[in-house]
């Protein structure tokens, strides 16, 4: 009988099947970073003055800053200035409609499964297509229009929109947050802006799906979601990248708002390019997402399933400030040959009565190193704040790694803050029991490691979940070396 | 890369000018170590081991030479154990003999100070660890502590006691080191004291603690500090195969007191226990920072860690478990339970896990809260007021710490030192 590893080893045939390059025109800005390039996206996209001088501003404290270097991944230095800061599909004009996109990239799509058609109304998804820099189509505009919901790409929201995104953009991730973040917010080029009115239930899910497509570029997209009073809205977002040598760099920034009684969920499933076996190419995903309670008994709720990038370093985070609200994380990983993760959340208790949970699960195949990294901060005046976090992790193989690094930090008494954590493997036991029930070998993996990743699966929309499911089963292929 | 030190003070230098006519052991090498102290500098609070206690108040201000101070027994009778008991005593830095009472050890223990010990072995000072700048510091200037040698197959029957005492207020600097191995199935119980009689001063101590195949050290460590004094202190410690250690830390007290060890589990079966119970009060930051190494197979180890935050105290717990590749079948576990008492106090936990083996059974909890509200609502309704319901239910969260201490006396002085920092702990004095 096959042993686990031999099982999973035998698991292969699939390997990244995204990896295909589509050639379309596109248009580049030169490689390098300065106030010029900031400029020149900035007139590029028409923006009023004030978003012009809001990135130079980042760029001017971006330039005070030095890459991070306490993170468990090894980075190395990136040459920021050989990157080329805007990739665009050529266009003569903006779409008119859905016909009027270039075919090549309505095909890329068709070939990722996500088709840009209407159709998509059975699901019940309205979607956002970023393609490099800029969002080539959005679905459903009209309908949700009637609604009062706004969601359309950020360039857009600029242009129709602009007392909101001046009120809201930075006010969760300032310009200055981190190292990333400065950048994303001096050279961002495009991404999603989701406004949902006051008492208004989004009625389908919204979704974005990300695509690099263009060489030595990176992705930069921003996207901002407002949920007002007592609105409720979910949010889904997808991404892909052709297989290329070098590595890409995506860093992209995600603020979400969530006034009085509003809600938002906010799900991930992350499938960028994970780079050779060895390790070459691959994107690095160094995301910041944070999520803002500002009002009374709101709610976000991040749910990320991980399984692409050559090196994964982010942490969705929930900034608990109205009274009894309320932060969720959940979060599947998978890392597999020399993936690397270093990936948690942060929740930040200030209001009284705030409530956290986080569930996270991690798998570790190959030579993968993967680490859950978390910080509950409760401050003095969150009164009977809750936090329980719970961060498992399975190691497939011995040569891989996994470690967690929780940080807990409370100043008020009344808090009650739990962690609890284990590290195991695929018990042998578990697969026998399987076996013995008829079950193939590597159906009892792809079960059990499904099992262990349900409290989160359960999590995802249904949308997702299947595609989710399928990843985590092809994520693991080709594993153990 | 960002800055992780912080530049000592130029005092250093004179600090450095006035002991080391008396250190012991070869100046050059001592010369060495300081120049290495200095290159490195102190850690900031960018460094990540230093995240959350600042050294920046003694980095800036060199302590002055430590001086003896004249100490009685009388006033170390309290933090002293009875019995069967061998002890040395150090005062500031300084053996005191008049104190110590190492006459008649039983054959096959040998315990001699470090300075006379340095003189013939000079890789005594070797630095285990190079890159810490604390450890080098120590290494430029270690006067006091003890060497301590358990010959192979012997069960030493006397408890040693080493008792540091911090006296005076003029607030000196010490580095004591302390060297103990304990031979192929030999066996040793040790208690570590460390004594503030005075507001101010600081102890540097660095210990290496050595157990060989199938021998055995326990050892109690007691920390009774008081106003400023400081205590940084880090424990090497490794364990050989079938060998086993298991540590108890109380510390009640300290302006500042930090405890590093750094545990390395080589053999296998290689038993390693660590427990804990930290009380800091206000102005009092304890700070307790653990690595343990599993590079063997099939080893367990064990932390066992809990806080109570009075108010205005700060607590920092931060435990790893490291699993190298090769220690497959671990078993590690490490809990951190904190209660807080008050509204401004503080706690930091971080309990760690990197584990690069996969047949391994790790696990880890940490908790904070306060105390719980059935178990005061069942004392109450006893007719037992609020204060001393409150102090018996800290005194039994305690209690599953103090308990594992080694000593009979060790328990009471840990109890009595826990009842004293509590409000209403005087009720309970029947039962230190």
């Amino acid at each position: 009988m096959a042993t686990a590893l031999e099982t999973v080893q035998e698991y292969t045939g699939h390997e990244y099947k995204y990896g295909f390059y589509t050639d379309i025109e596109a248009e580049y800005a030169p490689k390098g970073l300065n106030d010029e390039i900031i400029r020149f996206i900035s007139a590029k996209k028409s923006e009023p003055e004030w978003l012009t001088e809001w990135r130079l501003e980042a760029y001017r404290r971006f330039q005070d800053m030095e890459q991070p270097d306490w993170q468990k991944p090894n980075v190395g230095w990136i040459d920021l200035q050989d990157i080329s800061y805007y990739a665009a599909p050529k266009q003569d004009e903006a779409p008119q409609s859905l016909d009027d996109i270039d075919p090549e990239i309505r095909r890329t799509y068709e070939k990722l499964g996500i088709p840009i058609e209407e159709q998509k109304m059975l699901a019940g998804v309205a979607v956002d297509y970023v393609f490099d820099s800029v969002s080539v189509a959005t679905t459903f505009k009209e309908k949700l229009k009637e609604l009062g919901i706004i969601f359309c790409s950020i360039s857009e929201a600029v242009q129709e929109h602009p007392e909101l995104v001046r009120k809201y953009l930075g006010s969760v991730v300032p310009q200055g947050d981190n190292y990333f973040a400065a950048l994303n917010s001096a050279v961002f080029t495009d991404g999603s802006f989701v406004y949902v009115p006051k008492g208004v239930r989004c009625p389908m899910e919204l979704s974005t799906y990300f695509r690099i497509n263009a060489a030595g570029t990176g992705q930069f997209e921003r996207t901002l979601i407002v949920a007002d009073e007592g609105s409720y809205v979910s949010y889904l977002e997808g991404c892909t990248a052709p297989q290329r040598d070098e590595h890409q760099l995506h860093a992209a920034v995600v603020e979400l708002i969530a006034l009085d009684d509003a809600e938002i969920k906010y799900s991930t499933v992350q499938n960028w390019y994970p780079g050779g076996h060895d390790g070459q190419g691959g994107v690095y995903n160094f995301v910041t997402k944070r999520g803002l309670c500002r009002g009374k008994r709101s709610k976000i709720s991040w749910t990320q399933v991980e399984t692409g990038s050559a090196i994964t370093w982010k942490y969705p985070s929930c900034v608990l400030q109205g009274d009894d609200s309320m932060g969720e994380f959940y979060s599947v990983a998978v890392t597999n040959h020399a993936q690397q993760a270093d990936t948690g959340t942060k929740m930040i208790h200030i209001g009284k009565n705030t409530r956290s949970r986080i569930v996270s699960k991690g798998i570790s195949a190959g030579h993968a190193d993967q680490t859950y990294r978390g910080l509950v901060r409760v401050l003095k005046g969150a009164e009977n704040a809750r936090n329980h976090t719970q961060c498992d992790s399975m190691l497939i193989g011995d040569r891989c790694g996994a470690h967690t690094v929780p940080y807990i930090e409370t100043k008020n008494p009344t808090a009650k803050v739990e962690h609890e954590a284990t590290t195991s493997k695929i018990s042998d036991d578990q697969l026998f029991y399987c076996r013995a029930r008829g079950i193939s070998e590597e159906d009892a993996v792809a079960l059990v490691v499904n099992g262990f990743a349900r409290e989160v699966m359960d999590e995802l929309p249904m949308e997702f979940a299947v595609e989710a499911k399928k990843l985590l089963a092809i994520s693991l292929e080709g594993s153990v070396g | 890369m960002p800055v992780r030190r912080i530049e000592p003070a130029a005092d250093y230098g004179r600090l450095f000018d006035e002991v080391k006519g008396r250190l012991a052991g070869d100046p050059r090498r001592r010369e060495a170590s300081f120049a290495r102290f200095r290159e490195l500098g102190f850690p900031n609070q960018r460094a990540e081991a230093w995240k959350y206690t600042s050294l920046k108040s003694l980095a800036e201000n060199a302590p002055p030479a430590p001086a003896p101070v004249e100490v009685t027994l009388a006033d170390l009778e309290p933090y002293l154990l009875t019995g069967d008991v061998k002890r040395l005593v150090f005062v500031n830095g300084f053996m005191a003999p008049e104190l110590s009472d190492i006459e008649g050890l039983p054959a096959g223990l040998t315990v001699a100070s470090f300075d006379e010990r340095v003189t013939h072995e000079g890789a005594l000072l070797a630095d285990a660890d190079a890159e810490r700048s604390l450890t080098a510091l120590n290494a430029a200037m270690a006067h006091g502590g003890a060497v301590v040698e358990v010959a192979d197959g012997t069960d030493v029957s006397p408890t040693l006691q080493l008792v540091f005492v911090q006296a005076g207020d003029a607030g000196g600097m010490a580095n004591p080191r302390n060297v103990v191995r304990v031979g192929a199935g030999a066996k040793l119980t040790m208690a570590e004291t460390w004594v503030a009689l005075g507001v101010a001063g600081v102890t540097n101590v660095v210990n290496d603690f050595d157990v060989a195949e199938a021998g055995e050290l326990t050892v109690d460590k007691l920390q009774f500090g008081r106003g400023r004094a400081t205590l940084i202190g880090r424990s090497a410690m490794r364990v050989a195969q079938e060998g086993r250690l298991a540590q108890t830390t109380v510390t009640a007290g300290g302006g500042l007191v930090r405890n590093e060890t750094f545990a390395r589990l080589e053999g296998p079966k290689a038993d390693l226990d660590l427990n804990g119970a930290y009380m800091p009060v206000k102005g009092e930051h304890v700070d307790t920072s653990i690595r343990i190494e599993h590079r063997a197979p099939d080893c367990p180890s064990n932390q066992f860690y809990k806080g109570i935050l009075a108010p205005g105290g700060h607590g920092v717990f931060a435990g790893k478990i490291f699993v190298d590749q090769v220690a497959q079948r671990t078993n590690a576990y490490q809990q951190n339970d904190n209660l807080m008492l008050a509204r401004d106090a503080e706690i930091d936990t971080k309990p760690e896990l990197e584990i690069y083996a996969d047949d391994v059974k790790c696990s880890h909890g940490a908790t904070v809260g306060e105390l719980d509200d059935v178990g005061l609502f069942y004392l109450r309704s006893r007719g037992i007021d609020k204060e001393t319901a409150q102090a018996i239910l800290t005194f039994a969260f305690a209690g599953e710490v103090i308990e594992r201490l080694a000593h009979e006396d060790s328990r009471h002085q840990a109890r009595r030192a826990l009842l004293a920092r509590l409000a209403g702990g005087e009720k309970l004095a029947e039962l230190v």
